[in-house]
Parts: structure tokens; C-alpha cells; sequence
């Protein structure tokens, strides 16, 4: 997508052509006369561009530029393009569909640059605060694709993809979209993953005090506090009541991390030291109202609605779930109680409460879905084999070798000398060419080992190569006549290829050959053994390009 | 339970220690064995003597291993005759079995030579005199003829059968236990291989029927090797390469004693251990379904695989009956000329084959 598109378009009322350039990466319009100077915009300076509907009657587009000497802050520029020439609207959006590849270009090559360290880890409290539901993401393809941000933040995190989009996108022929098209599937599992959020969990316990020169320091984020008040209602009246009346806020979280109502909530054995927060120690378990059902309780699954069929008798409940006076017991039940009913259940109860569960073990199996091929037996096809073979009267010949059989014409002893002398030892020579060209393909793959890295530019070479391939087949082969010419654009770089292949090749035997220098034995042997290893490397691309010139040789003849 | 009491060591057997079974398949298509340059390099008898020496050399191996002896392009019975061990009830010329076993005539002046060694001799030679005599006897008055491919197919399914009957049903080459009905393990009793001596080329026609074998022998581990003396086989390097047997093409014909001893010898236990001098370049082209010709690019219907090399008529395929969208590559075909047999939108499509440089 190199290609400049041009209108003619008005300009602040004066006639003149407006040029797209995405390879010089400028956005000109010349006048027809000689009077206004021409105007010329880079396109890494374009912030905003808009067009008209193709419902108006009027063609305009206007870009927004920020001059590259202003500061970040100011305004940018508008500058307003009339288009009104016969068929101003096809031009009209040539014109912005290059430029908007060409912006497009421009930012993910200004992403990439930059590179920084992968995002922080999200700290969890921070984490649960950004529940957002998997159902609510929206993973269809015109989102994947167009998400912009969820492609920079992929390119970051995959040093790999990021190098191969440089050199495809931002230094190559591919468009963002194109290069995107084919690795949906990358782009929806990263975006789940991104959208996948830490669950509910007690923050009490997380708190941890970290001591820093002799000073114990905490830690709190606003997030955490707010999961302290969700999860303890006690502390938030405690809050609501000393603040800002008796304390401030700092010295309300001091005096709380110290009193015996955090170690009580903590389920530690606690001494009333703190007066002013103590006397909510009583309250936790007087406050605690029941936690209304929000979701009606199966019949199946309620304790107290089959209370009558329910003997409490029989095993001992477990440990945890005993009728005891240790309020660690009692508060942790109640924190599990509260945490799961913040979470939305997985399963399915909820919509069928009243149907009775079905015990499908005794039901026949359900009839067989399979489809029924009947294969024939080919006989009767085409039993004519077409060429007649030559047939020989067969009685002379087996008799010739009945009597080649004969007891008397076989003797063991003598068949061991060979009639003539060298045979053996060409058979031998055959089996042993062959077992030593066996032998080296099962060494090929440990001398692989001793190649050690490829080198990247192989890698990237190969990779691009293996890009261009997958794209024009998927034009090529689509049945899909409006996009030969998108596979005829792609023809160009899979020839382009080829060449480059060829470079890499040479470029790496050049190395090897620069690698040591000297006339002695040792540098000879060495770079004789470098010039090997370079030709081994280099030879990794062939595969490719053999794909790669099938590929042409398809083009060349559907076009021929 | 075995292992409790110490008894587990009876159900067990070495690995060295299994049986090796050896089937060999000879082709005895007169047509190459009589005709320059086989009949001078290699003569018959040459041939058969080398085979034998070859065959004693295998039961030297162990007092356990046995060996089995098929002639292929037999003039009757469907071209496959088990030659040695002969069946226990004989039959007459017409097909009734004999009362008593004939006794093989006595060999003058061989009282000293090992008696295994010469069971086989005579069985052999008694069994392929007398196929090879058969074809004299005429049941439809036609004279015979013979052309010079050779069908493998009846062979190498006699030679399969004849594995299964001895080895035991469901017991495999690698050794692995089958389980019986009452929870006792017996380990495979027989490891088999089957070499094919093959002088003349393929029929195209049996490319079902052989590949059928070959899966079969596939699925048991069996390898099938292949020593071509002459002629050139398409199906039989591909018998050889999906079970891992040896697939050799003789340059010197005249040295097949030091073939099959140097490349042939190794049972399928000691195979694991040795790098085989087998060919490396496969053909890998299959025969078409319809025309049974050896196509290199063709069509596959997507629902049942089988292969043809032109559109079949009215896009029906021949052996599942399936009717088949058929658009040739989706791209635009000028001059209508059928280049391509490339890929084909909805369900029929072509595939060109993946292919190893052909020798």
C-alpha cells in the first residue's frame, strides 16, 4: 500500500491537488495557479481526521495537524479540503483511506519504538476493583481489529511479534489490518486475558506491615479501604463515627491497625487497649445482619425446607463448620459467606429453579447422529486398464524355470562363490553408501543442535516470507475475483522475497568470511568451519523459497 | 496377583528371547527371470540357492525362529502359493484331501546335513516344482499367458494371514501383552517380518488391495522388506517406508547373496538398534481410484479421501456416493484452460502431493 493517491480539491477557496504520499509519509496540496504556496503536512503530525457522510451532498475532509514545533497542549490546526470535482466522492475517500493507513502506520511504528518495560503487574486490590464480567467483552472481529490499543498493548508484551510487525508493517508493505487478519486468534486470547480480573478475597489478611529503618510502615491503597468497609461494616462505623470528629483519617487508620478491634477482625484473641475503637469490639456479631437470599434456594439444596427429611445426625461436620466459640471460626465463615455472595454464580440454577433434576442413567441411549457413507467396491469403473500389456504364452516359460529348479541345478555351496568377482564387493558398497546417508540424516538433527541460535535476521527473514506466502494464498485462493489484485500486489512482495532470502544468504556468508582474519592453519580451518555454518543457516531458507516460487509459478500461469 | 507370589516371572518373556518368524515372498513372474539382463547376471537357480543359504542362515539364528516361503505370480490360484511349510493334508490333483501324507522322496548322498536346513531345502524345492508344474494342468482349455507385472497384493495378504495364524491374534511386534478374558497377561509370542523378492514392476490396479496390506501390516508392526532385483515398484517403496522395512534396489544383481545377508538378516527386535540401509527418496504418488493411473496432482473427494485424477462424472464421488460442489480454485480461469488441479472451494478439492524428489 505505497501507492500516492491525488484529487483535486479547494483549499481555503483556491484550486489545487491534493496528494496522499505514504512513503515519503507527506499529505501535499499544490494549487493550480501559482499564487498560495502549497501546503504540506507530514502525516506524523495528523491527529484527527474526519470526512462528511456519504449522505451529504458536500465532499470535504478536514485534518486536524498539530504543527511539530507547538506544544503538546495546543490546539491543532484545521485545515479543510473541498472536493467537487464529477466524482469527488470515490477520489474523496481514496485519498482518506490512504491517509488513514498511513496514520495508522505511523502510530504503531511510534508505539513500537518508544518499547517501554511490559505494564506493571496490577497490584490485586487494584484488581478487584476492575471486575468487569468476560460476557461483557466484545471479541468480534471488526472490534479485534480495529482496537488499537489492544494491539499496541499485545506488540508490548511480545518482543517477538513486535519485531516481526516492524519489519512487515512499519518498514514493509503490509497493512496493520492485513497483518492482524490472519492472527485473530492472538488478538482474542490476549484479550481475554487482559480482561481477566482477580477475583474477591479477604483484605484483612493481605495487609501486611512492612518495617522500613526501624519503622513499621503500611500500606493502603483507596481500593483496599473500600474492601475493608465492604467486608467489615463494623470499621466503617467506626469511621463514619470517629472521623473527622474525634481523629483524622490518618490517625483513625494508626490507631486502628494498633487496636484490639483489627485483631479481633483478624479472628486473634484481642485486649481492649484502644478506647476509642474498642467498644466496637462488642458490636461485630450483633451487627452482622443475615445476609439476605438474593437467589431463591432450590428445593433440592434447602437445609430448612427439607427439615423434616434432614437428620442431623450422623458424621460429625468438619472442623470449620462446628457450632464453636473461637471467633476466628465465626468470622471467617461470615468473611466466605459475604465474599462468595458478591460473585455471580457460574452455574445455571438460577434459570430452572423449579425443575426437578432429571437422572437420565436408566433412559436409552440417545439414537446415533452419524451420516451413513456407502462405499463402494471400484470394479466396475474403468476396469479397462487402457494399454494392453504384453502377454507371453505362459507354459514355455514356467517350464524353463521348472527345470531351472530342479533338485539338480541348486547347490548351496557353489551359489556362495560369486560368478563374478567384484559383485560383492559392489553390493557392499551400495549398502554402505546407503547406510551413511542414513546415518547423517539421523546426525543432521544433533548438528542442528550445534548451530545454537539462528540468527535473527534469518528468523525475520523467514517469517516475512512465510507472511507474504499466507496472504496471497488467502486472496489468491478465496474464489473471490475482487481480490486478484490484492494477490497481485502481494505477488510483488513475495517475489521481493526471494531476493531478500538471497541477501541474507549472502550477507551471512560475508560475515563468516570477515569473522577471522589471518593466513595461518587455525584461521583457515576456522572460517572454513564459519563459512559452513553460515551456508547451514543460510540453507534453512530454502524450504521457504521453494513455497515461494511455487507461489509465483501459480500466478505466472493463471495470468499467462 | 502375580507379583505377590513371586510367579510373575513365568508370564514373562525376554525380549531377545522372542521367536522370530520369516516370511518370504518370491516373485517367480518367468517373464525377467528368463530374460536378459536378469537370466545372465542372476540366473534362477543362482537365485534360489542364494535365497536358501539365506533362509538357513535365519534358523541358525535360533533353534525357535521359523521361516515361511510364498511364490507370487504363481501360473494358478490367484498368483499366491504358500510353498513351505506345505499343509499337513495334501490335496490331490482335484482338490480332495489325500488320506495320508506323501512321503518326500529321500535325497541321495545328504545323510549328514542339519535336519532343519534339510526339511527346507526339500520343502521348498518339492513346493515350487510343483506349483510351477500346475501349469500344465488346463481346467478351461485356453492357453496361459503371463505378463510381466507382478500381482503382490494375494501374496502379501497370504503372507499377513499366514503371520496372524501363528503369531496369535491381537499380540503385536513390539512384544506387548494381550490380556485374556480371565485377567492373565501372555506376552506376544512371535515376532514376524516379511520379505518381498520382487523382479518386475507394479500393477496399477492393486493400489488398494496393497495399500490395505500395508496399512494392516502397519497396525501390527510387521515390517515389510523389499529387495527389487529388477524392475520398478511404486507401491512397494511405500510398503516399505510406512512399516519400516528395508527397501534396497540392486545395482549388482549378481552379489544378492551379500544383499540379503548384509541388509536383510536383522529380526525386527535387533532393527531397533541398527541404522538400515534403506532408500531414502520415496515415491510417494498414488494410484487414482477411477483409472488406477499414478498421478502426481489430482482430486480428493473431502468426505471418503479417495483419490482421482480427473472430475469424476457429474461430480458424484465414486465410492461414497457423495455429490460434490466442485468450482476449480475459486480464481479466475482465463482461456478455460484446466491448469490447475489446485484447490477447489466446497467439498470436492485437490491436493498436490507432498513429494520427496522421485529417484
Amino acid at each position: 500500500m505505497t501507492d500516492t493517491t491525488s484529487a483535486p480539491s479547494l483549499y481555503k477557496k483556491k484550486e489545487g491537488t491534493l496528494t496522499a504520499d505514504p512513503s515519503a509519509s507527506l499529505l501535499t496540496w499544490t494549487p493550480n495557479t501559482a499564487g498560495p504556496a502549497p501546503l504540506t503536512i507530514p502525516i506524523s503530525c495528523i491527529s484527527n481526521l474526519q470526512a462528511t457522510p456519504p449522505t451529504s451532498a458536500k465532499v470535504m475532509i478536514k485534518v486536524f495537524a498539530l504543527p511539530p514545533d507547538a506544544p503538546p497542549e495546543a490546539q491543532p490546526e484545521t485545515h479543510v479540503f473541498n472536493f467537487t470535482v464529477a466524482n469527488a466522492r470515490a477520489l474523496a475517500d481514496a485519498v482518506k483511506d490512504t491517509l488513514t493507513t498511513a496514520i495508522q502506520t505511523v502510530k504503531a511504528a511510534s508505539i513500537a519504538a518508544a518499547l517501554p518495560a511490559p505494564t506493571p503487574e496490577l497490584t490485586p486490590a487494584a484488581a478487584t476493583a476492575l471486575l468487569s464480567r468476560p460476557e461483557h467483552l466484545d471479541l468480534s472481529e471488526k472490534t479485534l481489529l480495529s482496537s488499537f490499543n489492544l494491539h499496541t498493548e499485545l506488540l508490548q508484551s511480545s518482543p517477538q511479534l513486535n519485531r516481526l510487525f516492524t519489519t512487515l508493517v512499519i518498514s514493509g508493505p503490509l497493512t496493520p489490518p492485513q497483518f492482524w487478519s490472519t492472527r485473530l486468534p492472538l488478538l482474542r486470547a490476549f484479550a481475554i486475558d487482559r480482561a481477566q480480573r482477580k477475583g474477591p478475597y479477604n483484605v484483612l489478611a493481605a495487609i501486611k506491615p512492612k518495617t522500613v529503618d526501624n519503622v513499621i510502615k503500611m500500606s493502603l491503597s483507596r481500593e483496599q479501604i473500600r474492601e475493608i468497609f465492604e467486608q467489615h461494616p463494623v470499621v466503617r462505623r467506626a469511621y463514619d463515627e470517629t472521623v473527622p470528629g474525634k481523629l483524622s483519617e490518618d490517625g483513625f487508620w494508626k490507631r486502628f491497625f494498633g487496636s484490639g478491634l483489627f485483631r479481633q477482625l483478624r479472628g486473634e484473641t484481642a485486649r481492649r487497649e484502644d478506647d476509642v475503637l474498642d467498644r466496637f469490639m462488642d458490636l461485630p456479631f450483633e451487627s452482622n445482619e443475615l445476609h439476605p437470599p438474593t437467589l431463591p434456594i432450590p428445593t433440592t439444596l434447602s437445609l430448612s425446607a427439607n427439615a423434616q427429611n434432614t437428620s442431623f445426625t450422623g458424621n460429625r461436620p468438619d472442623l470449620t463448620m462446628r457450632p464453636t466459640s473461637l471467633p476466628i471460626q465465626r468470622t471467617l465463615n461470615s468473611l466466605s459467606i459475604k465474599l462468595l455472595d458478591s460473585v455471580t454464580p457460574a452455574d445455571a440454577l438460577s434459570s430452572h429453579p423449579e425443575e426437578p433434576q432429571r437422572l437420565a442413567d436408566l433412559e436409552p441411549p440417545p439414537p446415533e447422529d452419524s451420516v451413513r457413507l456407502h462405499v463402494q467396491r471400484l470394479e466396475s469403473v474403468a476396469a479397462v486398464d487402457g494399454e494392453k500389456r504384453k502377454e507371453k504364452p505362459a507354459r514355455p516359460l514356467y517350464k524353463a524355470l521348472l527345470s531351472l529348479s530342479g533338485p539338480g541345478s541348486i547347490d548351496l555351496a557353489a551359489s556362495a562363490h560369486p560368478t563374478s568377482p567384484s559383485s560383492f564387493s559392489t553390493a557392499t558398497n551400495q549398502i554402505t553408501n546407503l547406510l551413511n546417508a542414513q546415518a547423517s540424516s539421523h546426525k543432521q538433527s544433533l548438528k542442528s543442535l550445534e548451530i545454537g541460535e539462528v540468527p535473527e535476521v534469518v528468523t525475520l527473514c523467514h517469517g516475512a516470507n512465510m507472511e507474504f506466502l499466507r496472504h496471497f494464498y488467502n486472496a489468491f485462493l478465496s474464489g473471490d475475483s475482487k481480490r486478484m489484485s490484492e494477490a497481485g500486489k502481494i505477488i510483488g512482495s513475495v517475489e521481493r522475497g526471494l531476493e531478500r532470502s538471497k541477501a541474507v544468504k549472502e550477507q551471512l556468508l560475508k560475515e563468516a568470511e570477515a569473522s577471522q582474519s589471518g593466513t595461518d592453519i587455525k584461521a583457515v580451518k576456522a572460517r572454513e568451519r564459519e563459512v559452513r555454518r553460515a551456508e547451514e543457516v543460510g540453507g534453512m531458507l530454502r524450504g521457504g523459497e521453494e513455497c515461494l516460487e511455487r507461489a509465483v509459478g501459480w500466478w505466472g500461469s493463471v495470468n499467462a | 496377583m502375580d507379583r505377590v507370589d513371586a510367579t510373575e516371572h513365568f508370564a514373562q518373556h525376554a525380549q531377545g528371547d522372542l521367536p522370530s518368524l520369516l516370511v518370504l515372498i518370491i516373485d517367480i513372474n518367468p517373464i525377467p527371470w528368463t530374460t536378459n539382463p536378469l537370466s545372465t547376471a542372476l540366473p534362477f537357480n543362482t537365485a534360489l540357492s542364494n535365497l536358501l543359504l539365506f533362509l538357513n542362515a535365519h534358523l541358525a539364528f535360533s533353534h525357535t525362529n521359523k521361516v515361511a516361503v510364498i511364490a507370487a505370480a504363481a501360473p494358478r490360484g490367484g498368483g499366491a502359493k504358500i510353498l513351505y511349510p506345505a499343509a499337513e493334508l495334501p490335496t490331490d490333483t482335484k482338490g480332495r484331501p489325500q488320506s495320508r501324507p506323501p512321503q518326500p522322496a529321500p535325497q541321495p548322498g545328504e545323510p549328514n546335513k542339519y535336519r532343519p536346513f534339510k526339511d527346507l531345502e526339500e520343502g521348498v524345492l518339492a513346493g515350487l516344482g510343483k506349483v510351477l508344474a500346475s501349469v500344465n494342468e488346463e481346467d478351461d482349455g485356453t492357453d496361459r499367458t503371463v505378463v510381466s507385472e507382478t500381482r503382490i497384493a494375494g501374496a502379501l495378504t497370504l503372507a499377513l494371514a499366514y503371520i496372524n495364524r501363528l503369531a496369535g491374534a491381537g499380540a503385536d511386534n513390539l512384544g506387548q501383552t494381550l490380556t485374556k478374558g480371565t485377567g492373565t497377561t501372555e506376552a506376544g509370542t512371535m515376532q514376524s517380518r516379511i520379505l518381498v523378492v520382487s523382479v518386475a514392476g507394479d500393477v496399477a490396479s492393486e493400489y488398494v488391495p496393497v495399500m490395505n496390506c500395508v496399512f494392516a501390516a502397519q497396525k501390527k508392526h510387521i515390517p515389510i522388506d523389499v529387495c527389487k532385483v529388477a524392475g520398478n515398484s511404486v507401491f512397494l517403496q511405500q510398503a516399505a517406508d510406512a512399516t519400516g522395512g528395508v527397501y534396497m534396489k540392486l545395482d549388482a544383481p549378481n552379489g544378492f547373496l551379500q544383499y540379503l545377508m548384509m541388509a536383510y538378516l536383522p529380526d525386527p527386535a535387533a532393527r531397533q538398534h541398527l541404522v538400515l540401509p534403506t532408500q531414502a527418496n520415496v515415491d510417494f504418488r498414488a494410484a487414482c481410484f477411477c483409472h488406477k493411473k499414478v498421478v502426481d496432482v489430482g482430486y480428493v473427494c473431502s468426505i471418503c479421501l479417495s483419490i482421482f485424477c480427473t472430475v469424476p462424472p457429474d461430480n458424484i464421488c465414486m465410492t461414497c456416493q457423495t455429490k460434490l460442489a466442485h468450482t476449480v480454485g475459486g480464481m479466475v480461469v482465463r482461456k478455460k484452460k484446466k491448469k490447475k488441479a489446485g484447490t477447489a472451494t466446497g467439498s470436492g478439492a485437490g491436493t498436490p502431493t507432498v513429494g520427496t524428489p522421485r529417484p
